[in-house]
Protein backbone atom coordinates (compact mmCIF):
# COMPACT_ATOMS: atom_id res chain seq x y z
CA UNK A 1 0.00 0.00 0.00
CA UNK A 2 2.71 2.34 0.68
CA UNK A 3 2.99 2.57 -3.26
CA UNK A 4 -0.12 3.91 -3.31
CA UNK A 5 -0.31 6.49 -1.52
CA UNK A 6 2.98 7.54 -3.20
CA UNK A 7 0.95 7.26 -6.39
CA UNK A 8 -1.09 9.99 -4.97
CA UNK A 9 0.06 13.25 -4.79
CA UNK A 10 -2.47 14.20 -2.44
CA UNK A 11 -3.01 11.38 0.50
CA UNK A 12 -6.41 11.40 1.29
CA UNK A 13 -7.34 11.30 5.20
CA UNK A 14 -9.30 8.23 4.38
CA UNK A 15 -5.88 6.31 2.94
CA UNK A 16 -4.16 6.07 6.39
CA UNK A 17 -7.32 4.03 7.67
CA UNK A 18 -7.48 2.28 4.56
CA UNK A 19 -3.38 0.99 5.23
CA UNK A 20 -4.29 0.36 8.95
CA UNK A 21 -7.35 -2.14 7.81
CA UNK A 22 -5.48 -3.90 5.08
CA UNK A 23 -2.42 -4.58 6.47
CA UNK A 24 -3.76 -6.49 9.39
CA UNK A 25 -5.25 -8.61 6.87
CA UNK A 26 -3.36 -12.26 6.07
CA UNK A 27 -3.93 -12.58 2.47
CA UNK A 28 -5.72 -15.35 1.91
CA UNK A 29 -8.79 -15.07 4.36
CA UNK A 30 -10.70 -13.62 1.85
CA UNK A 31 -14.38 -14.83 2.68
CA UNK A 32 -13.90 -13.62 6.43
CA UNK A 33 -13.32 -10.09 5.19
CA UNK A 34 -16.48 -8.70 3.69
CA UNK A 35 -17.38 -6.50 6.10
CA UNK A 36 -13.84 -4.76 5.23
CA UNK A 37 -14.72 -3.72 1.69
CA UNK A 38 -17.06 -1.21 2.46
CA UNK A 39 -15.42 0.19 5.76
CA UNK A 40 -11.88 0.89 3.00
CA UNK A 41 -14.86 3.13 1.35
CA UNK A 42 -16.55 4.14 4.76
CA UNK A 43 -15.21 7.78 4.39
CA UNK A 44 -16.25 8.41 0.48
CA UNK A 45 -19.61 6.53 1.80
CA UNK A 46 -20.18 9.29 4.01
CA UNK A 47 -18.64 11.97 2.21
CA UNK A 48 -21.89 10.21 -0.51
CA UNK A 49 -24.47 10.46 2.45
CA UNK A 50 -23.84 14.61 2.75
CA UNK A 51 -23.18 16.09 -0.80
CA UNK A 52 -23.01 12.88 -4.07
CA UNK A 53 -20.64 15.58 -5.70
CA UNK A 54 -18.20 15.88 -2.82
CA UNK A 55 -18.46 12.03 -2.92
CA UNK A 56 -18.23 11.43 -6.69
CA UNK A 57 -15.24 13.93 -6.85
CA UNK A 58 -13.47 11.69 -3.75
CA UNK A 59 -13.94 8.61 -5.83
CA UNK A 60 -12.75 9.93 -9.06
CA UNK A 61 -9.29 10.94 -7.52
CA UNK A 62 -9.27 7.86 -6.03
CA UNK A 63 -9.45 5.61 -8.81
CA UNK A 64 -8.93 7.56 -11.53
CA UNK A 65 -5.29 6.45 -12.41
CA UNK A 66 -5.71 2.55 -11.27
CA UNK A 67 -9.06 2.75 -13.93
CA UNK A 68 -6.80 4.96 -16.74
CA UNK A 69 -4.18 2.26 -16.80
CA UNK A 70 -6.34 -0.81 -16.57
CA UNK A 71 -8.54 0.50 -19.71
CA UNK A 72 -5.27 1.59 -21.50
CA UNK A 73 -4.05 -2.51 -21.69
CA UNK A 74 -7.00 -3.52 -23.67
CA UNK A 75 -7.48 -0.32 -25.71
CA UNK A 76 -3.60 1.13 -25.47
CA UNK A 77 -4.88 4.76 -26.45
CA UNK A 78 -4.52 7.02 -23.38
CA UNK A 79 -6.60 9.04 -25.14
CA UNK A 80 -9.41 6.63 -25.10
CA UNK A 81 -8.50 4.99 -21.85
CA UNK A 82 -9.70 8.21 -19.58
CA UNK A 83 -12.50 8.79 -22.58
CA UNK A 84 -13.46 5.50 -21.14
CA UNK A 85 -13.11 6.34 -17.18
CA UNK A 86 -14.63 9.82 -17.36
CA UNK A 87 -17.83 8.16 -19.30
CA UNK A 88 -18.37 5.91 -16.59
CA UNK A 89 -18.30 8.35 -14.00
CA UNK A 90 -20.26 10.68 -16.09
CA UNK A 91 -22.94 7.55 -16.29
CA UNK A 92 -22.21 6.85 -12.61
CA UNK A 93 -23.34 10.24 -11.86
CA UNK A 94 -26.23 10.87 -13.90
CA UNK A 95 -28.16 7.41 -13.05
CA UNK A 96 -27.79 8.02 -9.63
CA UNK A 97 -26.00 4.45 -9.13
CA UNK A 98 -24.48 5.53 -6.14
CA UNK A 99 -27.76 5.47 -4.67
CA UNK A 100 -28.41 1.66 -5.97
CA UNK A 101 -24.85 0.51 -5.08
CA UNK A 102 -25.11 -2.71 -2.71
CA UNK A 103 -21.85 -3.86 -3.44
CA UNK A 104 -18.85 -1.61 -3.32
CA UNK A 105 -18.05 1.29 -5.49
CA UNK A 106 -14.60 -0.25 -6.66
CA UNK A 107 -16.65 -3.15 -7.34
CA UNK A 108 -18.69 -1.14 -9.55
CA UNK A 109 -16.44 0.83 -11.36
CA UNK A 110 -13.96 -1.72 -12.28
CA UNK A 111 -16.46 -3.30 -13.60
CA UNK A 112 -18.00 -0.72 -16.14
CA UNK A 113 -14.41 0.13 -16.89
CA UNK A 114 -13.70 -3.38 -18.24
CA UNK A 115 -16.97 -3.82 -19.89
CA UNK A 116 -16.58 -0.63 -21.76
CA UNK A 117 -12.99 -1.32 -22.38
CA UNK A 118 -14.50 -4.17 -23.98
CA UNK A 119 -17.00 -3.37 -25.69
CA UNK A 120 -14.69 -0.49 -27.24
CA UNK A 121 -12.18 -2.74 -28.48
CA UNK A 122 -14.69 -4.99 -30.17
CA UNK A 123 -16.81 -2.39 -31.86
CA UNK A 124 -13.55 -1.25 -32.66
CA UNK A 125 -11.66 -4.59 -33.83
CA UNK A 126 -14.76 -6.59 -35.02
CA UNK A 127 -14.57 -8.51 -38.31
CA UNK A 128 -17.21 -6.94 -40.74
CA UNK A 129 -20.55 -8.37 -39.87
CA UNK A 130 -22.94 -9.28 -42.46
CA UNK A 131 -26.84 -8.14 -41.72
CA UNK A 132 -28.29 -10.83 -39.65
CA UNK A 133 -25.40 -10.20 -37.09
CA UNK A 134 -25.71 -6.92 -37.02
CA UNK A 135 -29.54 -7.02 -36.54
CA UNK A 136 -28.74 -8.35 -33.32
CA UNK A 137 -25.21 -6.07 -32.88
CA UNK A 138 -27.30 -4.70 -29.96
CA UNK A 139 -27.98 -6.95 -28.42
CA UNK A 140 -24.41 -8.17 -28.10
CA UNK A 141 -22.87 -5.08 -27.31
CA UNK A 142 -24.95 -5.22 -24.05
CA UNK A 143 -23.82 -8.48 -23.32
CA UNK A 144 -20.96 -8.84 -20.53
CA UNK A 145 -18.69 -11.39 -20.86
CA UNK A 146 -19.46 -14.34 -18.48
CA UNK A 147 -16.38 -15.13 -16.95
CA UNK A 148 -14.04 -12.15 -15.13
CA UNK A 149 -11.31 -13.88 -16.22
CA UNK A 150 -12.49 -13.50 -20.10
CA UNK A 151 -11.21 -9.56 -19.69
CA UNK A 152 -7.96 -10.52 -18.52
CA UNK A 153 -7.92 -12.88 -21.40
CA UNK A 154 -8.50 -10.17 -24.00
CA UNK A 155 -5.66 -7.36 -21.91
CA UNK A 156 -3.93 -10.64 -22.08
CA UNK A 157 -4.23 -11.15 -26.13
CA UNK A 158 -3.85 -7.22 -27.03
CA UNK A 159 -0.47 -7.25 -25.22
CA UNK A 160 0.96 -10.33 -27.00
CA UNK A 161 -0.43 -8.92 -30.31
CA UNK A 162 1.62 -5.51 -29.59
CA UNK A 163 4.27 -7.62 -28.43
CA UNK A 164 4.20 -9.34 -31.69
CA UNK A 165 4.71 -6.15 -33.71
CA UNK A 166 7.78 -5.96 -35.66
CA UNK A 167 9.98 -3.12 -33.73
CA UNK A 168 9.62 -0.53 -36.21
CA UNK A 169 5.59 -0.95 -36.71
CA UNK A 170 5.45 -1.11 -32.56
CA UNK A 171 7.16 2.28 -32.23
CA UNK A 172 4.66 3.83 -34.65
CA UNK A 173 1.66 2.26 -33.05
CA UNK A 174 2.61 3.27 -30.00
CA UNK A 175 3.66 6.82 -30.82
CA UNK A 176 0.56 7.39 -32.91
CA UNK A 177 -1.98 5.15 -30.68
CA UNK A 178 -0.98 5.24 -26.82
CA UNK A 179 0.46 9.48 -27.31
CA UNK A 180 -1.99 10.43 -29.61
CA UNK A 181 1.03 11.84 -31.81
CA UNK A 182 0.29 13.14 -35.26
CA UNK A 183 1.70 11.29 -38.38
CA UNK A 184 3.45 14.38 -39.15
CA UNK A 185 5.46 14.52 -35.99
CA UNK A 186 5.96 10.72 -35.81
CA UNK A 187 7.62 10.84 -39.42
CA UNK A 188 9.87 13.16 -38.62
CA UNK A 189 10.91 11.72 -34.63
CA UNK A 190 11.85 8.44 -36.24
CA UNK A 191 12.98 10.07 -39.83
CA UNK A 192 10.35 8.45 -42.31
CA UNK A 193 7.76 9.34 -44.41
CA UNK A 194 4.15 10.14 -43.46
CA UNK A 195 2.95 7.23 -45.91
CA UNK A 196 5.76 5.08 -44.35
CA UNK A 197 3.86 5.84 -41.09
CA UNK A 198 0.49 5.37 -42.11
CA UNK A 199 1.71 1.73 -43.79
CA UNK A 200 3.32 0.70 -40.45
CA UNK A 201 -0.25 1.56 -38.55
CA UNK A 202 -2.57 -0.12 -41.22
CA UNK A 203 -0.49 -2.90 -41.04
CA UNK A 204 -0.24 -2.99 -36.68
CA UNK A 205 -4.17 -2.49 -37.07
CA UNK A 206 -4.77 -5.28 -39.25
CA UNK A 207 -2.38 -7.63 -37.29
CA UNK A 208 -4.37 -6.96 -34.30
CA UNK A 209 -7.41 -7.28 -35.91
CA UNK A 210 -6.35 -10.93 -37.00
CA UNK A 211 -5.09 -11.70 -33.63
CA UNK A 212 -8.16 -10.79 -32.05
CA UNK A 213 -10.75 -12.26 -35.34
CA UNK A 214 -10.61 -15.67 -33.22
CA UNK A 215 -11.49 -14.35 -29.87
CA UNK A 216 -14.68 -12.05 -31.15
CA UNK A 217 -15.83 -15.69 -32.99
CA UNK A 218 -15.50 -17.79 -29.83
CA UNK A 219 -17.43 -14.87 -28.27
CA UNK A 220 -19.63 -14.85 -30.77
CA UNK A 221 -20.75 -18.29 -31.11
CA UNK A 222 -21.13 -18.54 -27.50
CA UNK A 223 -23.69 -15.40 -28.33
CA UNK A 224 -25.46 -17.39 -30.91
CA UNK A 225 -25.86 -20.20 -29.19
CA UNK A 226 -27.99 -18.13 -26.80
CA UNK A 227 -29.74 -16.32 -29.32
CA UNK A 228 -30.13 -18.33 -32.23
CA UNK A 229 -30.08 -16.45 -35.38
CA UNK A 230 -33.50 -16.04 -37.37
CA UNK A 231 -33.45 -16.25 -41.08
CA UNK B 1 -10.24 -24.81 -2.37
CA UNK B 2 -10.70 -21.42 -1.81
CA UNK B 3 -7.90 -21.19 0.73
CA UNK B 4 -5.69 -21.66 -2.17
CA UNK B 5 -6.80 -18.25 -3.94
CA UNK B 6 -4.47 -15.61 -2.06
CA UNK B 7 -3.09 -12.18 -2.95
CA UNK B 8 0.16 -13.75 -4.61
CA UNK B 9 -1.58 -15.58 -6.84
CA UNK B 10 -3.94 -13.20 -8.34
CA UNK B 11 -1.35 -10.98 -8.66
CA UNK B 12 0.51 -13.74 -11.07
CA UNK B 13 -2.27 -13.92 -12.76
CA UNK B 14 -2.58 -10.42 -13.38
CA UNK B 15 1.16 -10.75 -14.50
CA UNK B 16 -0.05 -13.37 -16.74
CA UNK B 17 1.70 -16.06 -14.52
CA UNK B 18 -0.74 -17.82 -14.04
CA UNK B 19 -1.33 -21.48 -14.99
CA UNK B 20 -4.44 -22.89 -16.66
CA UNK B 21 -5.31 -24.89 -13.79
CA UNK B 22 -4.92 -21.70 -11.38
CA UNK B 23 -7.21 -19.76 -13.84
CA UNK B 24 -9.83 -22.43 -13.15
CA UNK B 25 -9.73 -22.60 -9.70
CA UNK B 26 -9.42 -18.54 -9.85
CA UNK B 27 -12.70 -18.88 -12.30
CA UNK B 28 -14.39 -21.11 -9.56
CA UNK B 29 -13.30 -18.82 -6.85
CA UNK B 30 -14.58 -16.33 -8.50
CA UNK B 31 -18.48 -17.35 -8.64
CA UNK B 32 -18.74 -16.16 -4.76
CA UNK B 33 -19.64 -12.29 -5.18
CA UNK B 34 -17.58 -11.68 -2.27
CA UNK B 35 -14.50 -12.95 -4.10
CA UNK B 36 -14.70 -10.51 -7.06
CA UNK B 37 -14.84 -7.69 -4.63
CA UNK B 38 -11.63 -9.05 -3.68
CA UNK B 39 -10.49 -9.55 -6.70
CA UNK B 40 -10.71 -6.03 -7.86
CA UNK B 41 -9.43 -5.00 -4.32
CA UNK B 42 -6.46 -6.68 -5.61
CA UNK B 43 -6.41 -5.48 -9.20
CA UNK B 44 -6.09 -2.31 -7.75
CA UNK B 45 -3.91 -2.27 -5.75
CA UNK B 46 -1.65 -4.37 -8.32
CA UNK B 47 -2.47 -1.52 -11.01
CA UNK B 48 -1.46 1.14 -8.56
CA UNK B 49 1.79 -0.93 -8.08
CA UNK B 50 2.58 -1.53 -12.16
CA UNK B 51 1.00 1.58 -13.24
CA UNK B 52 0.74 1.16 -17.24
CA UNK B 53 0.80 4.42 -17.58
CA UNK B 54 0.52 7.97 -15.33
CA UNK B 55 -2.65 9.31 -16.01
CA UNK B 56 -3.31 12.90 -15.74
CA UNK B 57 -5.84 12.55 -12.41
CA UNK B 58 -6.35 16.56 -11.54
CA UNK B 59 -7.15 18.50 -14.77
CA UNK B 60 -9.70 14.62 -15.69
CA UNK B 61 -10.91 15.90 -12.33
CA UNK B 62 -11.59 19.14 -12.89
CA UNK B 63 -13.13 18.37 -16.20
CA UNK B 64 -15.46 15.84 -13.82
CA UNK B 65 -16.40 18.40 -11.60
CA UNK B 66 -17.41 20.91 -14.47
CA UNK B 67 -19.40 18.27 -15.59
CA UNK B 68 -21.25 17.67 -11.88
CA UNK B 69 -21.68 21.41 -11.79
CA UNK B 70 -23.48 21.65 -15.43
CA UNK B 71 -25.58 18.30 -14.63
CA UNK B 72 -26.99 18.80 -11.16
CA UNK B 73 -29.45 16.36 -9.90
CA UNK B 74 -32.85 18.26 -9.85
CA UNK B 75 -35.10 17.18 -6.62
CA UNK B 76 -38.07 16.37 -8.88
CA UNK B 77 -37.31 13.48 -10.51
CA UNK B 78 -38.00 13.27 -14.48
CA UNK B 79 -40.48 10.14 -13.65
CA UNK B 80 -43.46 12.91 -13.65
CA UNK B 81 -44.39 12.52 -16.91
CA UNK B 82 -47.48 12.11 -17.65
CA UNK B 83 -48.48 8.90 -18.75
CA UNK B 84 -50.56 9.99 -21.58
CA UNK B 85 -47.18 11.87 -22.02
CA UNK B 86 -45.76 8.72 -22.22
CA UNK B 87 -47.82 7.20 -24.86
CA UNK B 88 -46.90 9.82 -27.44
CA UNK B 89 -43.39 9.31 -26.77
CA UNK B 90 -43.51 5.65 -27.26
CA UNK B 91 -45.65 6.91 -30.42
CA UNK B 92 -43.24 9.18 -31.98
CA UNK B 93 -40.39 7.25 -30.96
CA UNK B 94 -42.04 4.29 -32.83
CA UNK B 95 -42.27 6.63 -35.88
CA UNK B 96 -38.88 7.35 -35.85
CA UNK B 97 -37.68 4.05 -35.39
CA UNK B 98 -39.64 3.15 -38.23
CA UNK B 99 -38.29 6.38 -40.63
CA UNK B 100 -35.11 5.33 -39.09
CA UNK B 101 -35.56 1.44 -40.76
CA UNK B 102 -37.24 2.79 -43.94
CA UNK B 103 -33.80 5.05 -44.86
CA UNK B 104 -31.61 2.29 -43.70
CA UNK B 105 -33.47 -0.36 -46.28
CA UNK B 106 -33.67 2.52 -49.17
CA UNK B 107 -29.58 2.84 -48.26
CA UNK B 108 -28.97 -0.85 -47.90
CA UNK B 109 -30.61 -1.42 -51.47
CA UNK B 110 -29.48 1.73 -53.12
CA UNK B 111 -26.06 0.59 -51.40
CA UNK B 112 -26.65 -2.77 -52.86
CA UNK B 113 -27.65 -1.79 -56.58
CA UNK B 114 -24.72 0.28 -56.83
CA UNK B 115 -22.15 -1.74 -54.67
CA UNK B 116 -19.79 -2.11 -57.49
CA UNK B 117 -19.67 1.31 -58.06
CA UNK B 118 -19.00 2.06 -54.20
CA UNK B 119 -16.59 -0.90 -53.87
CA UNK B 120 -14.92 0.00 -57.18
CA UNK B 121 -12.85 2.64 -58.91
CA UNK B 122 -12.31 2.02 -62.65
CA UNK B 123 -9.58 4.21 -64.50
CA UNK B 124 -10.24 4.41 -68.26
CA UNK B 125 -8.75 5.22 -71.60
CA UNK B 126 -10.26 6.52 -74.69
CA UNK B 127 -8.46 6.04 -77.72
CA UNK B 128 -4.97 6.55 -78.44
CA UNK B 129 -4.73 7.97 -74.68
CA UNK B 130 -2.49 6.01 -72.24
CA UNK B 131 -2.27 6.60 -68.64
CA UNK B 132 -0.06 5.84 -65.42
CA UNK B 133 -1.63 5.03 -62.36
CA UNK B 134 -0.46 4.42 -58.95
CA UNK B 135 -2.69 1.87 -56.88
CA UNK B 136 -2.93 2.20 -52.67
CA UNK B 137 -0.18 -0.55 -52.40
CA UNK B 138 2.21 1.71 -54.31
CA UNK B 139 2.33 -0.65 -57.73
CA UNK B 140 2.45 1.48 -60.67
CA UNK B 141 0.47 0.42 -63.63
CA UNK B 142 0.43 2.04 -67.02
CA UNK B 143 -2.72 1.61 -68.98
CA UNK B 144 -2.62 1.48 -72.51
CA UNK B 145 -5.50 3.39 -74.89
CA UNK B 146 -9.01 1.70 -74.92
CA UNK B 147 -8.30 0.04 -71.67
CA UNK B 148 -9.81 -0.30 -67.85
CA UNK B 149 -8.68 -1.13 -64.73
CA UNK B 150 -11.11 -1.61 -61.84
CA UNK B 151 -9.80 -1.51 -58.41
CA UNK B 152 -11.44 -1.65 -55.07
CA UNK B 153 -12.15 2.14 -54.25
CA UNK B 154 -11.10 1.46 -50.53
CA UNK B 155 -7.69 0.02 -50.52
CA UNK B 156 -7.07 -3.47 -50.92
CA UNK B 157 -8.15 -6.56 -48.37
CA UNK B 158 -6.20 -8.60 -45.91
CA UNK B 159 -6.06 -11.47 -48.53
CA UNK B 160 -5.27 -10.32 -51.81
CA UNK B 161 -4.55 -7.50 -54.03
CA UNK B 162 -7.16 -7.77 -56.78
CA UNK B 163 -7.81 -5.63 -60.15
CA UNK B 164 -9.95 -6.31 -63.31
CA UNK B 165 -8.52 -5.46 -66.54
CA UNK B 166 -10.32 -5.01 -69.94
CA UNK B 167 -7.30 -4.06 -72.49
CA UNK B 168 -3.65 -3.91 -72.15
CA UNK B 169 -1.67 -2.54 -69.06
CA UNK B 170 1.90 -3.32 -67.92
CA UNK B 171 1.81 -3.76 -64.04
CA UNK B 172 5.30 -2.80 -62.07
CA UNK B 173 3.86 -4.49 -58.85
CA UNK B 174 5.22 -3.82 -55.17
CA UNK B 175 6.15 -6.93 -52.79
CA UNK B 176 4.81 -6.24 -49.53
CA UNK B 177 6.07 -7.27 -46.28
CA UNK B 178 3.48 -9.84 -45.69
CA UNK B 179 3.92 -11.73 -49.46
CA UNK B 180 0.27 -10.18 -50.12
CA UNK B 181 -0.35 -12.00 -53.51
CA UNK B 182 -1.26 -8.93 -56.64
CA UNK B 183 -4.02 -10.92 -59.31
CA UNK B 184 -5.20 -9.06 -62.43
CA UNK B 185 -7.82 -10.90 -63.37
CA UNK B 186 -9.23 -10.69 -66.52
CA UNK B 187 -12.86 -11.25 -67.93
CA UNK B 188 -11.67 -14.10 -70.18
CA UNK B 189 -11.19 -15.79 -67.41
CA UNK B 190 -7.25 -15.91 -66.81
CA UNK B 191 -5.86 -14.64 -63.99
CA UNK B 192 -2.62 -14.03 -63.45
CA UNK B 193 -0.96 -14.08 -59.77
CA UNK B 194 1.72 -12.62 -58.81
CA UNK B 195 4.02 -11.66 -56.01
CA UNK B 196 6.21 -8.46 -57.02
CA UNK B 197 6.86 -8.19 -60.25
CA UNK B 198 6.68 -6.33 -64.04
CA UNK B 199 4.88 -7.58 -66.55
CA UNK B 200 2.52 -7.19 -69.38
CA UNK B 201 -0.87 -7.86 -69.51
CA UNK B 202 -3.45 -8.07 -72.71
CA UNK B 203 -7.19 -9.15 -72.96
CA UNK B 204 -9.22 -7.95 -75.06
CA UNK B 205 -11.84 -10.39 -77.07
CA UNK B 206 -9.59 -11.50 -79.95
CA UNK B 207 -7.52 -12.97 -76.87
CA UNK B 208 -5.01 -12.43 -73.76
CA UNK B 209 -1.33 -12.49 -73.87
CA UNK B 210 1.16 -11.74 -70.73
CA UNK B 211 4.79 -10.96 -71.32
CA UNK B 212 7.08 -11.03 -67.65
CA UNK B 213 9.75 -8.65 -67.73
CA UNK B 214 11.09 -9.63 -64.06
CA UNK B 215 9.86 -11.98 -61.34
CA UNK B 216 7.48 -14.69 -61.37
CA UNK B 217 3.74 -14.96 -62.49
CA UNK B 218 1.17 -17.89 -62.18
CA UNK B 219 -1.38 -17.77 -64.78
CA UNK B 220 -4.64 -19.36 -63.86
CA UNK B 221 -6.92 -20.19 -66.69
CA UNK B 222 -9.75 -22.08 -67.79
CA UNK B 223 -9.79 -24.49 -71.03
CA UNK B 224 -12.15 -26.97 -71.40
CA UNK B 225 -14.00 -26.11 -68.28
CA UNK B 226 -10.95 -26.96 -66.21
CA UNK B 227 -9.55 -24.80 -64.12
CA UNK B 228 -5.33 -24.88 -65.76
CA UNK B 229 -2.65 -22.97 -64.47
CA UNK B 230 1.04 -22.38 -65.94
CA UNK B 231 4.12 -20.52 -63.97
CA UNK B 232 6.25 -18.02 -66.23
CA UNK B 233 9.86 -17.28 -65.73
CA UNK B 234 10.94 -13.75 -67.45
CA UNK B 235 11.16 -13.34 -70.86
CA UNK B 236 8.18 -15.99 -71.27
CA UNK B 237 5.31 -14.65 -73.76
CA UNK B 238 1.77 -16.65 -72.67
CA UNK B 239 -0.74 -15.75 -75.36
CA UNK B 240 -4.66 -17.42 -74.76
CA UNK B 241 -6.23 -17.15 -77.99
CA UNK B 242 -9.98 -16.47 -78.53
CA UNK B 243 -10.94 -20.40 -77.91
CA UNK B 244 -8.87 -20.68 -74.73
CA UNK B 245 -5.89 -22.54 -76.29
CA UNK B 246 -2.51 -21.33 -74.44
CA UNK B 247 0.65 -20.78 -76.21
CA UNK B 248 3.96 -21.03 -74.01
CA UNK B 249 6.67 -18.74 -75.86
CA UNK B 250 9.81 -17.01 -75.06
CA UNK B 251 10.85 -13.49 -76.45
CA UNK B 252 13.75 -11.95 -75.76
CA UNK B 253 12.82 -8.88 -75.23
CA UNK B 254 9.75 -8.77 -72.94
CA UNK B 255 10.18 -5.21 -72.57
CA UNK B 256 8.94 -4.94 -76.32
CA UNK B 257 5.55 -5.84 -74.99
CA UNK B 258 5.36 -2.14 -73.71
CA UNK B 259 6.86 -0.58 -76.03
CA UNK B 260 3.57 1.52 -76.62
CA UNK B 261 4.39 2.94 -73.32
CA UNK B 262 6.92 5.02 -75.28
CA UNK B 263 4.61 5.58 -78.03
CA UNK B 264 6.53 2.98 -79.94
CA UNK B 265 5.24 0.31 -82.02
CA UNK B 266 7.67 -2.75 -82.14
CA UNK B 267 6.40 -5.58 -85.16
CA UNK B 268 7.69 -8.65 -84.97
CA UNK B 269 6.59 -10.73 -88.18
CA UNK B 270 3.52 -8.94 -87.14
CA UNK B 271 0.69 -9.14 -90.49
CA UNK B 272 -0.93 -6.58 -91.51
CA UNK B 273 -4.28 -7.71 -90.32
CA UNK B 274 -2.84 -7.95 -86.51
CA UNK B 275 -1.83 -4.01 -87.00
CA UNK B 276 -5.03 -3.13 -87.85
CA UNK B 277 -6.58 -5.20 -85.44
CA UNK B 278 -4.22 -3.08 -83.13
CA UNK B 279 -5.71 0.29 -84.68
CA UNK B 280 -9.03 -1.06 -83.70
CA UNK B 281 -7.97 -1.54 -80.10
CA UNK B 282 -6.43 1.33 -79.43
CA UNK B 283 -7.36 3.93 -81.53
CA UNK B 284 -11.23 3.26 -82.36
CA UNK B 285 -10.35 2.94 -86.11
CA UNK B 286 -11.96 0.46 -88.69
CA UNK B 287 -9.62 -0.65 -91.09
CA UNK B 288 -10.37 -2.24 -94.85
CA UNK B 289 -7.87 -4.53 -96.51
CA UNK B 290 -8.35 -4.29 -99.87
CA UNK B 291 -7.53 -8.52 -100.32
CA UNK B 292 -6.23 -11.11 -98.14
CA UNK B 293 -2.89 -11.50 -99.88
CA UNK B 294 -2.02 -8.04 -98.53
CA UNK B 295 -3.61 -8.73 -94.97
CA UNK B 296 -1.07 -11.61 -94.67
CA UNK B 297 2.01 -9.56 -95.47
CA UNK B 298 4.62 -9.07 -92.83
CA UNK B 299 5.93 -6.09 -90.85
CA UNK B 300 9.25 -6.01 -89.10
CA UNK B 301 10.22 -3.29 -87.40
CA UNK B 302 10.16 -0.40 -84.32
CA UNK B 303 9.41 2.52 -84.97
CA UNK B 304 7.76 5.55 -82.89
CA UNK B 305 4.68 7.59 -83.89
CA UNK B 306 2.55 10.13 -81.61
CA UNK B 307 -0.30 9.44 -83.43
CA UNK B 308 -1.82 7.13 -85.46
CA UNK B 309 -1.61 9.29 -88.55
CA UNK B 310 1.92 9.18 -88.22
CA UNK B 311 1.78 5.17 -87.56
CA UNK B 312 -0.53 4.85 -90.81
CA UNK B 313 2.24 7.20 -92.47
CA UNK B 314 5.12 4.83 -91.56
CA UNK B 315 3.25 1.35 -92.88
CA UNK B 316 2.49 2.97 -95.92
CA UNK B 317 6.02 3.54 -96.31
CA UNK B 318 7.02 0.13 -95.06
CA UNK B 319 4.92 -1.92 -97.17
CA UNK B 320 4.79 0.84 -100.41
CA UNK B 321 0.76 0.69 -99.80
CA UNK B 322 -1.84 3.22 -100.42
CA UNK B 323 -3.58 4.34 -97.37
CA UNK B 324 -7.10 6.54 -97.15
CA UNK B 325 -8.26 7.60 -94.07
CA UNK B 326 -11.89 8.91 -93.65
CA UNK B 327 -12.60 10.28 -90.31
CA UNK B 328 -12.49 6.11 -88.16
CA UNK B 329 -12.34 4.18 -92.08
CA UNK B 330 -8.94 3.68 -92.90
CA UNK B 331 -8.53 1.86 -96.17
CA UNK B 332 -5.85 0.00 -97.21
CA UNK B 333 -4.52 -1.19 -100.94
CA UNK B 334 -2.13 -2.04 -102.76
CA UNK B 335 -0.93 0.55 -104.92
Amino acid sequence: MHIRSLMDSTPQPYQADLIVIRSSDPPGTSTEESPVHTETELFIRKAFAENPQKGCELLFQRYHQALCSHAVRFVYSRETAEDLVSEVFCTFWKTKAYESVNSSYRYYLFRSVRNAAYNYLRLEFQPLEDITLAESREEIASLRPDQVLQYEEVFHRVEDLVESLPPQCRRVFLLSRFEGRKYQEIAQELGISIKTVEVHLVKALSIIRKGLKDHWLVVMLAIGRLFPFDY
Amino acid sequence: MEADINKELIFNHFARKSSPLQRELIAQWLREKENEEQYYRWLEEWEAAHPQYLAQTQPALAAFSQFLAKNPHTDEPVAAISTADQYLFRQRTIRRWFVAASILLLLGMGGFLMRDQLRYHTYATSFGETRSIRLADGSDVVLNANSRLRVPRWGFGRETREVLLKGEALFSVTHTADDQKFIVKTERKVDVVVLGTEFTVFARNRGARVALNKGKVEIHYQQNNTAKQVTMKPGDLVSIDSRNQLAHKTTKDPQEQAAWRQKRFVFEETTLQEVAYLLEENYGIHVDISDSTLAQRKLMGSFRAENVDQLLQSISELLDITVVRQGNHVRLSDQ
